[in-house]
């Protein structure tokens, strides 16, 4: 039996590396189609605050997320995911500790293709502890890849070294791990996997030889932000309300100005009128689709 | 997983002013590069529609800012039981064990009342990995070259503590002329004490290329490029079995006080029989209840 540790909740201070950043747009809350994720380097796009006090210091909790105006001004609704980076590999081998036999773990090799090279340094001694590892399917005739709600969290790495461990009863001689820096394997131990009280050599499931994972820090909490683009808010319905306007009585041009006198809104105003007796019928406000900068506010009322 | 809602407009990042060498301008050409009224740049753009520039003389990406509280959660994990798994009698036989399952997955086909440990043991994986060549001076023999002072090895030469149960040893040399070494550390040895192929873990030591790396001080370290192999996995029928691991739900998220649960009592020899009338006498407050001696006292 094992007793879990206290809760807390404290502010991240993650490093942008260690983020993965996806986004979806849908033009409105209806649309039907599949989501399709785009993924944005975080690096960009994500900045964060640092201390006040020590400019070098990061203040915690507190990031800007810079949406880049190329991809993100469409009127519509962003989904953007802001999750721990993953890291895929495959599992060498799973197995025990040659002085520790009761201690098991999944085995990892270094020099795996699969890891990039900046996340290398996760592996050395005792940086992954507090990792998340999530399984793939081992079959191939799976519906759905990812085994779904299981998880294992590394209590511990180490680089280890394949022994044969030769001992006069000839069926215990079968290969364990001896910690060894040289090595290119990576001993992790996994909770849980603690072992009964009758045999102390035992193991839940912590995965397969072959079997590939994810590997993802526990740096933070994923989070969603659903960015809203909107055309109007309360400020653009003030311009109409109570910013100034003009009416040129020559040619009918009604000109809506926002709060710093920059044309927001232009309308050319005239009336239908019948062709033979002159009635007017209709008054008529058509926006201009081409902006007539000669009727500047402060042009206008610079007497 | 949290999700924050933010809405912005559009008009926030629409350029709406002319600069001031344009305003006289009665024909601008609205298909220009530089022509910015009503849009919105890739880029921040000043006063004058040209673009800005960094500290290092770039183009400053025009964004959409949106603040963010990321923070990182530690949960009480709750109480897990290990349950010694108990096959349910007869165990499967062959003809009844799956046999399309691929290599048996635990996770996603769950346990077979009846299936033995064996069933759950994986099929037999090579283990590749590469090291130093620290191993290889366990395995040089006891001569050296007189002239250079260069190891020797001596093919076969069981150079183990025990060499009755096993082989630590050279199997081959120079298989590519004057460039290797082939070490078995640990292998199995038959009754006439010869080393059984394929046991052990084999060491392939290359003489003449060297890596050049940093320990993890930072300190340069140099050695020959060497390469393990082992032809069996970690898993066997030896070192497991099955338990099975049960969540008590319902100490789920529950964080314990600490409590004291004493069966030591002082004897206070005659005033042995006051003991509680006096620790009443230690209490002033009802506070004082919760927190006499680490809450000795249950209420």
């Amino acid at each position: 039996m094992a007793t879990g540790n206290y809760g807390t909740v404290r502010p991240a201070d993650v490093a942008v590396e260690d983020v993965e950043i996806l986004y979806s747009y849908s033009q409105n809350r209806g649309s039907t189609g599949n989501v399709d994720l785009i993924s944005l380097d975080p690096t960009q796009v994500l900045i964060p605050a640092n201390n006040p006090n020590n400019s070098q210091e990061i203040l915690g909790g507190m990031y800007t997320l810079k949406l880049p105006t190329s991809d993100f001004t469409a009127k519509g609704f962003y989904s953007i995911i802001i999750r721990p980076k993953q890291i895929r590999t495959v599992i060498e081998d799973c197995g025990i500790l040659s002085a520790s036999p009761d201690i098991v773990g999944c085995i990892f090799n270094y020099d795996d293709s699969n890891i990039s090279q900046p996340d290398k340094v996760k592996f050395e001694n005792g940086n992954l502890v507090g990792y998340r590892i999530e399984y793939l399917s081992t079959s191939a005739d799976v519906a759905q890849d990812k085994i779904q709600n299981l998880y294992r969290i590394v209590t511990s790495n180490n680089r280890a070294l394949a022994v044969n461990q030769n001992l006069n009863n000839n069926s215990d001689k079968k290969l364990t791990y001896s910690f060894d820096d040289s090595s290119s394997l990576i001993f992790c131990t996994l909770t849980p996997s603690s072992a009964p009280s009758v045999k102390p050599n035992a193991l839940p499931y912590i995965g397969t030889p072959g079997q590939e994972v994810i590997i993802t820090n526990t740096f933070f909490n994923p989070i969603m932000v659903e960015v809203e683009m909107v055309e109007y808010d309360d400020e653009t319905l003030a311009y109409a309300l109570y910013s100034n306007q003009t009416k040129s009585l020559d040619d009918g041009v009604y000109t809506i100005y926002n709060f710093n006198n920059d044309i927001y809104k232009q309308y050319t105003l005239f009336e239908v009128k019948d062709q033979f007796t002159g009635k007017p019928l209709y008054e008529v406000r058509e926006q201009l689709t081409l902006p007539d900068f000669t009727k500047e506010f402060d042009d206008i009322t610079d007497f | 997983m949290d999700l924050i809602k933010r809405k912005r407009s559009i008009e926030n990042y629409i350029i709406r002013y002319v600069p001031e060498r344009l305003q006289d301008d009665l024909e601008l050409d609205i298909n220009a590069p530089d022509y910015f009224y009503g849009k919105i740049p890739n880029f921040k753009v000043d006063s004058n529609w040209e673009y800005m520039k960094d500290s290092n003389g770039n183009d400053i990406p025009n964004t959409v800012d949106i603040d963010i509280f990321l923070t990182q959660d530690f949960d009480d994990m709750g109480i897990f039981t290990d349950a010694v798994f108990k096959y349910l009698k007869p165990y499967l036989t062959a003809l009844q064990t799956p046999t399309n399952l691929g290599p048996f997955n635990s996770f996603i086909y769950g346990r077979f009342p009846s299936a033995p440990l064996s069933f759950y043991i994986p099929p037999i994986k090579p283990v590749n990995g590469t090291s130093d060549d620290g191993n290889l001076r366990s395995v040089e023999s006891y001569k050296k070259v007189s002239s250079t002072n260069a190891p020797i090895y001596n093919p076969g030469l069981n150079l183990s503590e025990d060499i009755t149960i096993r082989f630590d040893g050279v199997t081959a040399e120079d298989t590519v002329v004057n460039a290797d070494v082939t070490y078995i550390l640990g292998g199995d040895l038959d009754t006439f004490g010869n080393y059984i192929p394929n046991t052990g873990v084999r060491f392939i030591t290359f003489k003449n290329e060297y890596i050049n790396t940093e320990d993890q001080e930072g300190n340069p370290i140099r050695y020959k490029r060497t390469n393990f192999y082992s032809p069996v996995g970690g898993i066997n029928n030896n070192n497991v079995v099955l338990s099975a691991l049960t969540k008590q739900e319902e100490y789920s998220g529950i964080v314990f006080k600490p409590e004291v649960e004493s069966e030591v009592f002082i004897y206070r020899g005659v005033e042995n029989i006051f003991e509680k009338h006096a620790m009443l006498s230690e209490i002033k407050t009802t506070d004082d209840i919760d927190n006499n001696r680490g809450g000795y006292l249950r209420t």
